[in-house]
């Protein structure tokens, strides 16, 4: 479905500070898109948009056709820190997702646990508390919770900008196939080009505040669905890298 | 184990210390009574003046006091914190009678609650009340933005962040400023025990300097300091006991 | 609110609240922390209240205003303090208190200590005193500065909390204290100075400080044969101890978290607790004045004049003798 996830005119200020520039925007269903642009150009902004947890300022945002107008559970949020609750253990942590869900029973939810836990390679875990894991596991950890309370649509500020370069990668490769395999649609921001371009079906590169869109990248076009670390040493992604490195130099006027 | 050993060490060289300091007659008796005599004297009160009486009347009056104030200052510290009228209205008078001196506002108190157990509850309540919203207000704000937001996307209401996020969050920095206001509560007791006085260890305390039986003032001074001491210990435990997660 | 808290109270703390049953009968006290005030307790537990009737609580309060407080609200009908205290700032005309009696006069219980640099009240001139501010035996101070043509302005007066006293007579550049006992005895003994001693004592200045029994106004007016009741145990009391010393002292140890060979020591080094003809004189005949009366004005003139007091009363108004004249004599 194309256009699930719209932006209708929408702009954002914060007072007199205008962050988000007036922006249309159409992303499809089952993709994973990446918003990127420089720190404190309104990324997050956009994002807690679509989440219901900022109102635009002007225009709106529509959910498979419909007017975002309040959080709720068809949006998971994936943060980078503070990402999961340390006074509940992992599992817990994952049936937080689905504490005020009503249309579970108990054996449901505890079947769908059981399955978040294996997907993420959690089951060895599942009692401890998030400060004995590791921070992928943290990571983990919250996707799991946001499936687990059945969001259709994950977004995901930055969520593994504080792991290690190893933790990293990996978790971008898992990443991309429960994307796929759970059919999610998956709003991910960041400022890292690798990121950008490895996960990414398509790349919304935005200028800097108030942010607008500069360039919009088809990578599945180039890269396609599936994504093994060793893309990474392709021609082609080399290519691509550059490609939006040097968008980033001479549109957005930002060195990196 | 260590640590225990060095803690006990340290305080047995304090009370050798003291102990000798005395006996050498540095310091008048008057005013610094070697150890042995505050054991002494700690005897006789037991034995002879109810002092467990008077400690348990002390430490019930500390208690409710103290719990008045945290059922008080925890609902109004977070609404201070969550809505920004309440914080406006509140912080600036909580922030001006949090710096009064209890003892300056004791006649005052007599005129409002008497010279009943009212008074007494009230003084001890005043000492702690006031610091304790303010630090249930800070502790508030301290919750990460990021558990409010993911509990509202999965779908809790306002009440439901509350109680299934903020209050879980803030519970081991509430235990501990519990903790640290309850003490504070103690050090209020001489004030509150000495107005209309007939029980408690701030009134025996007090008794015993109005006619200079400085060891039985130490004595009484040590036993606040050693029920301090075990509440403490126990509520350092509770803190374990209740947040293993940390 | 208040009621609440007070039941919860009292079930926690499991005290007697006598302030919800108030009968007509009671007499809630309050006094400062001393012996002087022991009658009340002998009285009590010799059970001639329960005997006439009456329902006698005490407590401790040091602070005069509290108690001025306490008294304002109605929470308590009767106080004892000493004459001169109690003429006290922010006492006037309209305070409720009025004298119904007398229940002890401090001998050698107050008094100015000093070292040999003075010799007389004189040498003081220009030297550094400590003193509490309204303590009987500031007034002492400053009578014999009167005697000597000084005043208290020609010294140079600390405030200081007398529990203090010890400590601050460690201090060389204190030339005397104005204190009381147990204070007194206390500081001169663990002083080291040469010539350490009592310069004022009011054992020379027999009733100057003398210890009331104060009663409310509107309550005295309306039950004046409780307040007979309760003068009649006191001076029942005090025969007692003069009857039984030893037996006194060891009733007496209790109250006050004393050993009895304390309480002897304290008693006849500092004060005598006067009898119902002592009183009596002191009070006067119905209808007439007695020598408390002349000792009320000599000790507001002295009051006003170092200010601690700041309004003029009338001995007439503050003291009435009609209570202590229904007693009758042994
Ligand atoms: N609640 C807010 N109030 C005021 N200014 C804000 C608020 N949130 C974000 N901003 C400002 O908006 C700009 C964009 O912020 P953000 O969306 O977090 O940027 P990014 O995520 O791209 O780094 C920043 O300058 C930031 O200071
Ligand atoms: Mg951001």
């Amino acid at each position: 479905m194309t256009n699930y996830v719209q932006f209708v005119d929408t702009a954002k200020s914060f007072g007199p500070v205008n962050v988000v520039r007036k922006t249309s925007l159409g992303l499809d269903r089952n993709s994973l898109v990446v918003f990127l642009g420089p720190s404190g150009c309104g990324k997050t902004t956009l994002m807690r948009m679509v989440g219901g947890l900022d109102e635009p300022s002007s225009g709106s945002i529509l959910l498979g056709g419909e007017k975002v107008v309040r959080p709720d559970r068809r949006r998971g949020m994936v943060f980078q820190s503070y990402s999961s609750f340390p006074w509940l253990t992992v599992e817990k942590n994952i049936a937080f997702g689905m504490r005020y869900r009503k249309d579970l029973d108990a054996a449901q939810k505890a079947e769908r646990i059981g399955h978040y836990l294996d997907l993420f390679g959690l089951a060895d875990f599942a009692g401890s508390y998030p400060n004995r894991i590791s921070g992928g596991m943290r990571q983990r950890v919250a996707i799991a919770r946001t499936l687990a309370a059945g969001s259709d649509v994950l977004l995901m500020d930055e969520p593994f900008g504080a792991l290690d370069a190893l933790t990293r990668e990996r978790l971008q490769v898992e990443l991309r196939q429960i994307q796929i395999r759970e059919e999610k649609t998956v709003i991910f921001v960041t400022h890292d080009v690798e990121e950008a371009v490895f996960l990414a079906d398509r790349i919304i590169l935005f200028s800097r505040r108030p942010a607008s869109v500069v360039a919009d990248i088809d990578v599945a076009a180039e890269l396609g669905p599936d994504r093994p670390l060793e893309i990474r040493e392709t021609q082609k992604f080399f290519e691509l890298r550059n490609k939006v490195l040097h968008l980033i130099r001479n549109e957005t006027g930002v060195v990196v | 184990m260590v640590e225990f050993a060095v803690s006990v060490a340290a305080a047995v060289l304090v009370v050798a210390l003291w102990e000798l300091a005395a006996r050498a007659g540095i310091i008048a008796p008057q005013f610094l009574p070697s150890p042995s005599r505050v054991v002494v004297a700690l005897w006789t009160m037991l034995t002879e003046q109810n002092l467990i009486w008077h400690v348990a009347v002390s430490t019930a009056r500390v208690w409710i006091a103290f719990l008045l104030a945290a059922i008080m200052a925890i609902p109004i510290g977070i609404m201070m914190s969550s809505y920004r009228i309440v914080g406006a209205a509140l912080e600036p008078i909580i922030d001006f009678i949090r710096y009064l001196p209890v003892p300056a506002l004791v006649p005052l108190s007599i005129i409002w609650f008497g010279v009943g157990e009212e008074t007494k509850i009230f003084l001890l309540w005043l000492g702690t009340f006031f610091q304790l919203v303010l630090l249930v207000a800070d502790d508030m704000r301290r919750v990460p933005q990021e558990f409010v937001e993911v509990a509202r996307t999965v779908g809790a209401n306002s009440r439901q962040v509350m109680t299934d996020v903020a209050l879980r969050w803030m519970g081991p920095t509430l235990l501990d400023n519990l903790r640290i206001t309850l003490g504070w509560c103690w050090t209020y007791l001489i004030i509150a025990e000495i107005v209309a006085a007939d029980s408690g260890i701030g009134y025996v305390i007090w008794t015993a300097r109005r006619f200079v039986k400085t060891p039985e003032v130490m004595a009484g001074v040590v036993v606040i300091g050693l029920i301090g001491l075990v509440t403490d210990q126990l509520l350092r435990l509770l803190h374990r006991r209740l947040f293993r997660y940390l | 609110m208040k009621s609440l808290l007070a039941s919860a109270l009292s079930a926690a703390l499991v005290l007697a609240s006598s302030q919800l049953a108030l009968s007509a009968d009671q007499i809630r006290i309050l006094a400062p922390t001393w012996l002087g005030f022991a009658p009340v307790h002998i009285a009590s537990d010799l059970g001639c209240f329960t005997a006439k009737g009456l329902d006698v609580s005490i407590k401790f309060e040091d602070d005069l205003t509290n108690v001025m407080a306490a008294m304002a609200r109605g929470d308590i009908e009767m106080q004892m303090r000493s004459v001169g205290e109690y003429q006290g700032r922010p006492r006037d005309a309209s305070t409720p208190g009025i004298i119904i009696g007398t229940i002890d006069e401090s001998v050698g219980g107050d008094g100015v200590i000093t070292d040999d640099n003075i010799k007389s009240v004189a040498d003081l001139k220009g030297k550094v005193v400590a003193a509490e501010p309204n303590i009987p035996s500031r007034l002492l101070l400053q009578m014999e500065l009167k005697q000597a043509g000084l005043s208290l302005k020609d010294l140079q007066i600390k405030d200081i909390a007398t529990a203090d006293t010890g400590a601050v007579f460690v201090d060389p550049s204190i030339a005397a204290i104005a204190t009381y006992e147990p204070f007194m005895s206390q500081a001169l003994k663990a002083s080291t100075r040469p010539g350490a001693r009592m310069l004022i004592s009011s054992k020379d200045h027999r009733g100057i400080i003398i210890d009331a029994i104060i009663a409310r106004n509107d309550d005295f007016k309306a039950n004046p044969d409780k307040y007979a009741r309760f003068l009649g145990c006191i001076y029942e009391a005090v025969d007692f101890i003069k009857a039984e010393p030893a037996k006194f002292a060891d009733m007496a140890s209790k109250h006050f978290g004393l050993t009895p060979a304390e309480v002897t020591d304290i008693v006849n080094s500092s004060l005598s607790y006067t009898t119902l003809a002592e009183s009596q004189a002191y009070m006067g005949k119905p209808g007439e004045k007695g020598t408390l009366h002349g000792i009320f004005d000599t000790v507001m003139e002295l009051n006003l004049e170092n200010g601690a007091a700041d309004n003029k009363l009338v001995a007439a108004d503050q003291i009435d003798n009609s209570a202590i004249n229904k007693i009758p004599a042994k």
